[in-house]
């Protein structure tokens, strides 16, 4: 399908053209609080095989495994004949799917094209394409450098644009790269970047559709587009206005008209760029692609849900002694399992790990880092509850260290600094990070004076939490709260091993937070006249389950009562135990080859302070369902680290409320983690960020791969690969929810945004009802075979 | 001829850089998890070597061993202060990294061919240190730049690293044809390529003529060394991994400086070159001193930084202060070796503001600097009498540096905070300072040979009191016009790399993305 665009009228590319250009750009999070992100989220209003076409005109590439990889997955009989069948029928047979595939391979298309794709094409030797992302990177790389460059960029106030419009004006760079008059050519451009953005599109004339166009022109900058979406973003939720990616893309329009300007003249140039169309769509191959993935996720899909049938009817326990709250998080299902086998009276649930806790934490050093599921702007704002003199001793020190930093990197010292003290390093170049896993000494957390710290806040905040959790009765006399964090040395991607539901932080703050209102008695009173009675003889303590070693720190050992010194200390072997374990299962997948517990204890925290360790754990790697169920459903199951599991019980919840927050919270941060994994698996170019052992982190924000060029997007190429084959199988996410497909179906009906998922094919869902699974699909709900 | 307890050292001097060189060659036929081993304790067993080798230097002075039978060419290697401290440098900045690449490099397709280059290259480096033969430095100095481009080829793939390489293999061949150049001119002068026979000769008086020499040599170091302007192949060679950088910037970058100490009899006569030398170290110093400043990524700003260090390196050789030359490449290995391999560490560090420089610190810092450097002069004419103090320009980066270190902190933390913490601080770097130059004068040929001329004192001294009002009034001028025109052309490091790329890119077309 073409768009052969007519001679444009003037003014032609409107308001809403560009707006639909820029929202199709995922934001990308900072590495220090690096959360995962769909990178399709700017395509979900389209159905999973537009978006595939969408994304292969502006990309060149299917965002699915390649017909290499399918063929593959057949003949080692990952894809078994028997699925294929299922997704073939009288148009599509088996036969023909097969075929396709040997016709598709090495196929890969021509994308849409910037003027300078263009050029790059027609002139031999020219690399403006590289050259243009380099610059703007540049520029991008100053105007929003955290923490990196001493020199502080001198350009502030006057927006993106703006600021690039005055630098370039002096930047002889592009001149010194064989782009003439550019300088002038940039003081004559408007001052408003709409403005730029329509004169450019005037002067650039593209005979494509102007939204793929458009978006384009961003894809080729998709690094540094993604942190001025996130940017946009975070503006957006707290009511402030941000153009700085509608800037982005005047500042690469200006470029490629420039290079218009400057080069289009050239022989057969002016009418070869008039005649450049888009990329050809080719639904038929697309199609039987689709078919293969469809094949490839519904073997996992018949599995899963065989073993979720295959559930026992619970028994009806009396009191745990011990019950553990855990993140959903995947790999929390490892610990947990091994948890519940290592103590029989301990009951487990899952729930998004921030606990219903929704803070901003403000660090000792000032700054403020939310520690809840994006999608939410923490209300509560929470420090760590130090005293004055500490404070002062904290912030002593850290001036300190900058100055000795400032000597380090500062024109009038470093030489000096080097000389006198740079042969201190040798002892320090072999020695592993520190021994110490972070958060463990951190000070307790307190919420700051004020409305949020008031005891309805806090009552609201755990009763919420309960509820949502569906732990309203039988509580045990003990009760963990366990937040997560990963622990590795010297690597840049190390918040995106965090926790995801606290905003890419480990769990700690949270946990404690919400420890510490459950064991207040006011608080306890108000949740007993709201109808969730806490025993008087329950104590909730706070834990830090660290996902490298599996070890899990206890928080205020001290405080739990003596009277709970019996559960505290079979709790504590338990999750000794329970680490043992999953250790053992874990080392397989990390070739960690040790038969001894304490060898494999000394191997695990090794990986985690060792700075040269690029693999420190596998994070979410390989996830591929989410079940929203009572834990009887799966308990004792080995699903090998794979699924989110939350807890819900549908009875307790006549009015839907809680199946609503689980499908519009945790569903869909679940379905970011997933498709980041799958999109990072699929297509590690575009969406992944490369090789670790190239990285150059750029400003503290994000890391180029080598030299320079665009920032990377995605998760690392060692965070899926093991060396020899991926760790991630590209399956989009399976939701399985325990509950009458009328009420999914109800509780969808007002969640328009969450539907769209299910019903564009991003996402599959599931219904257990009445000892059967029902797959929902376009038409209905079918059981699965 | 040598006694048999010397020839037993000869061979340990002989083997500590064969054991890398062979580790290479067998790492070609490896599995990756054995090569990797095999690397590892080759560069192992050559720092064990080494750290051997520099006890028997300090106790039974240099060691001379010939390779040839007596009667033919002679060919030696060379054991001396010097030969000692690179040998252990390099062997345990090697063994450093190659431990780093193991885990690093885990699941790499290349491993093997990555843990063969890398001790090859650790291996040439090694010869070079100890050899005692012209044409062995040659050889081996060629050796390390060759097997360094196939490192920096790892990704073959990637049109960056093939660009980067290039670069770096023209500018290397020319510092190859100025070596030879001036090896084969000592040759014809002396008639022999021994370093023990040459450097005899010109203590004997035998110095005339030796100019173009050590002009050749000069241009050799500063092409090597990513002096101002052949610089600009450095800060482009991040696509190679980490630990390539890492051995580069701390083993290999510094040849130039090591091979001007090493052969710092051939200036005596020819100060002029030397004096060349401390101008292009200075300015190299104070440019790539500025550029970095403005980087916004980890790996480009130590590349900045590792140039101007290479400047500073330069600038005490051309002073002729070649000792503290050699402990400047120890002690700044040492250092970016670290920085390297912690590339991917900081992204928690809070986000910096640019903290004014108050006059009152200022004052205070200046103070301090006055008390410590004062307090050191006075304590090495006391421990060592006999010895030459170090110049005032040799003090002058010191007490500038110390001024604005305790000024920072006081800016930062208050006036209290700069004598209470920052006073014991710069008295222990000054004590550093002290012991560093009785080592470095202990060294041979570490006492000055050069006398420069007034106007290249001042003019040394002029870059660094520039550098250091740059840095003070920074915060100052930075937003004003004459602020934000310097950035602009700061970041882009004054277009000489861009300038220097497309000249490539017409000598060696189609080097670059096609």
């Amino acid at each position: 399908m073409t768009h052969p665009m007519p001679v444009l009228p003037r003014e032609s590319v409107s308001e809403a053209t560009i707006a639909a250009a820029l929202t199709r750009i995922p934001p990308l999070w900072p590495l220090k609080h690096f959360v995962a992100v769909n990178p399709f989220l700017g395509l979900l209003h389209q159905p999973f095989a537009e978006a595939c076409e969408t994304l292969r005109k502006v990309t060149g590439l299917y965002p699915l495994p390649s017909p290499h990889e399918y063929r593959d997955f057949w003949i080692r009989g990952i894809i078994p004949l028997s699925d294929l069948d299922r997704v073939a029928d009288a148009e599509w047979t088996r036969e023909r799917l097969v075929e396709a595939l040997t016709a598709l391979d090495g196929v890969r298309s021509t994308p849409v094209s910037t003027f300078a794709d263009f050029l790059d094409r027609q002139v031999p030797g020219s690399h403006w394409g590289v050259l243009v992302v380099e610059e703007i990177s540049k520029w991008c790389g100053v105007a929003f450098d955290q923490n990196q460059a001493i020199w502080k960029s001198p350009w502030m106030g006057s927006g993106l644009y703006g600021d690039w419009k005055a630098a370039a004006s002096l930047d002889r760079n592009p001149e010194a790269l064989g782009l003439r008059g550019f300088r002038k050519f940039v003081e004559a451009l408007p001052t408003d970047s709409l403005e730029c953005i329509r004169l450019c599109v005037e002067r650039l004339e593209p005979s494509m559709d102007l939204t793929d166009f458009l978006h384009r022109e961003l894809a080729t900058i998709s690094g540094w587009a993604g942190h001025l979406q996130y940017r946009v973003r975070e503006a957006g939720m707290r009511g402030r206005r941000d153009d700085s990616l509608r800037d982005l893309l005047a500042i690469r329009l200006a470029f490629d008209a420039a290079l218009k300007s400057g080069f289009g003249n050239g022989p057969g140039l002016s009418e070869g760029w008039k005649s450049v169309r888009s990329p050809k769509s080719d639904p038929g191959s697309l199609e039987a692609l689709l078919r293969w993935q469809r094949a490839y996720e519904i073997g996992y899909q018949r599995n899963l849900a065989r073993l979720l049938m295959e559930a026992p009817q619970p028994k009806e326990s009396g009191r745990p002694s011990v019950q553990a709250i855990f993140c959903i998080d995947v790999r929390s299902e490892v610990f947990r399992r091994h948890l519940e086998a290592a103590h029989r009276g301990l009951q487990t649930i899952g729930f998004a790990g921030f606990f219903g806790f929704p803070v901003a934490h403000r660090s000792l050093t000032g700054e403020l880092g939310s520690r809840c599921p994006v999608l939410l702007v923490p209300p509560v704002e929470s420090g760590d509850g130090l005293g004055e003199a500490e404070v002062r001793t904290e912030r002593a020190a850290r001036a300190e260290s900058e100055a000795w930093r400032a000597v380090q990197y500062s024109a009038a010292s470093c030489f000096s600094f080097v000389e006198t003290v740079g042969l201190g390093f040798a002892g320090t170049l072999n020695r592993p990070s520190g021994g110490i896993a972070p958060h463990c000494g951190a000070a307790r957390p307190v919420l700051q004076p004020g409305d949020a710290a008031s005891l309805e806040t806090r009552a609201a905040m755990a009763e919420g939490a309960l509820r949502n959790m569906s732990l309203t009765r039988n509580f045990a006399r003990l009760v963990l709260i366990c937040g997560h964090g990963s622990q590795s040395a010297n690597n840049p991607y190390a918040s995106g091993l965090d926790c995801g539901a606290c905003g890419g932080h480990a769990g700690d703050v949270n946990a404690r937070l919400a420890a510490d209102a459950l064991n207040d008695p006011e608080v306890r009173r108000i949740l007993a006249v709201r109808g969730i009675p806490v025993p008087g003889d329950t104590c909730f303590v706070a834990g830090l389950h660290n996902t490298t070693t599996d070890e899990v720190h206890l928080f205020e050992r001290s405080e739990v009562p003596a009277s709970h010194h019996e559960e505290l200390l079979q709790l504590q072997r338990a999750l000794f135990l329970a680490g043992e374990a999953s250790r053992r299962e874990r080392a397989g997948t990390l070739a960690i080859g040790v038969d001894s517990e304490k060898g494999r204890w000394n191997a695990f925290s090794r990986r985690a302070a060792d700075i040269s360790e690029v693999r420190p754990e596998w994070g979410l790697a390989n996830n591929a369902a989410f079940i929203a169920a009572p834990r009887h459903r799966t308990l004792g199951q080995a699903l090998s680290g794979r699924v989110f599991l939350h807890d819900y019980d549908a009875a307790a919840d006549p009015e839907s409320k809680v199946l609503t927050l689980i499908l519009c919270a945790p569903v869909v941060v679940a379905s970011w983690i997933n498709l980041q994994y799958y999109g990072s698996r699929v297509n590690p170019d575009v969406l992944g960020s490369g090789n670790k052992v190239l990285h150059n982190v750029v400003g503290g924000i994000g890391v180029v791969e080598g030299n320079g060029g665009d920032l990377r997007v995605g998760l690392p190429l060692q965070s899926i690969h093991d060396g020899e084959k991926f760790v991630h199988e590209p399956r989009r996410l399976s939701v399985y929810v325990e509950a009458e497909t009328a009420r999914i179906d109800q509780v969808l009906e007002n969640q328009p945004s969450v539907r769209q998922l299910f019903d564009h094919g991003w996402i599959h869902l599931f219904s257990i009802q009445n000892g059967i699974c029902l797959r929902r699909s376009p038409t209905g709900w079918d059981p699965v075979a | 001829m040598l006694g048999p307890m010397e020839s037993k050292l000869g061979l340990l001097v002989a083997a500590m850089p064969l054991l890398p060189v062979l580790a290479g060659l067998l790492c070609r036929r490896s599995s990756a998890r054995e090569a990797g081993v095999l690397a590892i304790l080759a560069a192992a067993g050559s720092f064990l070597l080494a750290l051997i080798l520099v006890a028997v230097v300090l106790v039974g002075g240099p060691l001379s061993v010939p390779l040839t039978p007596s009667g033919a060419e002679p060919f030696s290697l060379r054991l001396d202060g010097i030969a000692a401290t690179m040998a252990l440098l390099v062997s345990f900045l090697g063994f450093t990294v190659l431990r780093f690449s193991k885990p690093y490099l885990a699941g790499d397709l290349r491993q093997a061919r990555f843990f063969s280059w890398m001790s090859l290259t650790l291996g040439a480096v090694l010869v070079l240190a100890v050899s005692g033969n012209l044409l062995l430095i040659w050889i081996s100095w060629v050796a390390v730049s060759l097997s360094l481009h196939r490192l920096l080829l790892h990704f073959p793939e990637r049109k960056g690293a093939v660009f980067s390489a290039r670069k770096k293999f023209v500018v290397s061949r020319l510092a190859d044809a100025c070596l030879l150049g001036a090896v084969i001119l000592v040759h014809r002068q002396f008639g022999t390529w021994e370093l023990e026979r040459i450097f005899a000769a010109i203590s004997a008086g035998q110095t005339q003529g030796l100019s173009l020499t050590a002009a050749l040599l000069v241009g050799c170091a500063c092409l090597k060394s990513a002096q101002f302007p052949f610089h600009s192949w450095l800060p482009d060679t991040m696509e190679t991994p980490t630990p390539v950088s890492a051995f580069m910037h701390a083993g290999i970058v510094n040849a130039g400086g090591f091979l001007i100490v090493r052969l710092s009899p051939v200036f005596g006569s020819a100060p002029e070159s030397l004096w060349a030398l401390a101008v292009i170290g200075s300015l190299t110093a104070a440019f790539a001193a500025v550029v970095m400043l403005a980087q916004p990524t980890v790996k480009r700003a130590l590349a900045f930084s590792t140039i101007a260090q290479m400047g500073f390196m330069m600038l005490q050789c051309g002073l002729g202060a070649f000792g503290l030359a050699l402990t400047h490449i120890v002690a700044h290995s040492l250092y970016k070796a670290h920085a390297f391999l912690h590339a991917g560490s900081g992204i928690g560090s809070s986000p910096r503001t640019a903290i004014p420089l108050k006059t009152a610190s200022l004052g205070v810092g200046a103070g301090v600097a006055m008390v410590c450097s004062g307090i050191g002069f006075v304590l090495l004419k006391f421990l060592f009498p006999t010895l030459p103090p170090p110049t005032a320009l040799q003090a002058l980066p010191l007490v500038l540096a110390l001024t604005y270190g305790v000024a920072r902190l006081g800016s930062g933390a208050g006036v209290r905070a700069a004598l209470t913490r920052g006073l014991p601080v710069a008295a222990g770097v000054t004590a550093l300072a002290v012991l560093f130059h009785r080592v470095s004068i202990g060294f041979p040929g570490g006492i000055a040979h050069s006398h420069p001329p007034g106007w290249i004192s001042l003019f040394v001294a002029a870059v660094f009191l520039g550098l250091f009002l740059f840095q003070v009034l920074l915060w100052r001028f930075r937003t004003l016009p004459f602020g934000r025109w310097l950035h602009v052309h700061s970041l882009n490091g004054f277009y000489v790399g861009t300038y220097a790329n497309r000249a490539l890119d017409r000598l060696w077309p189609k080097s670059g993305a096609s």
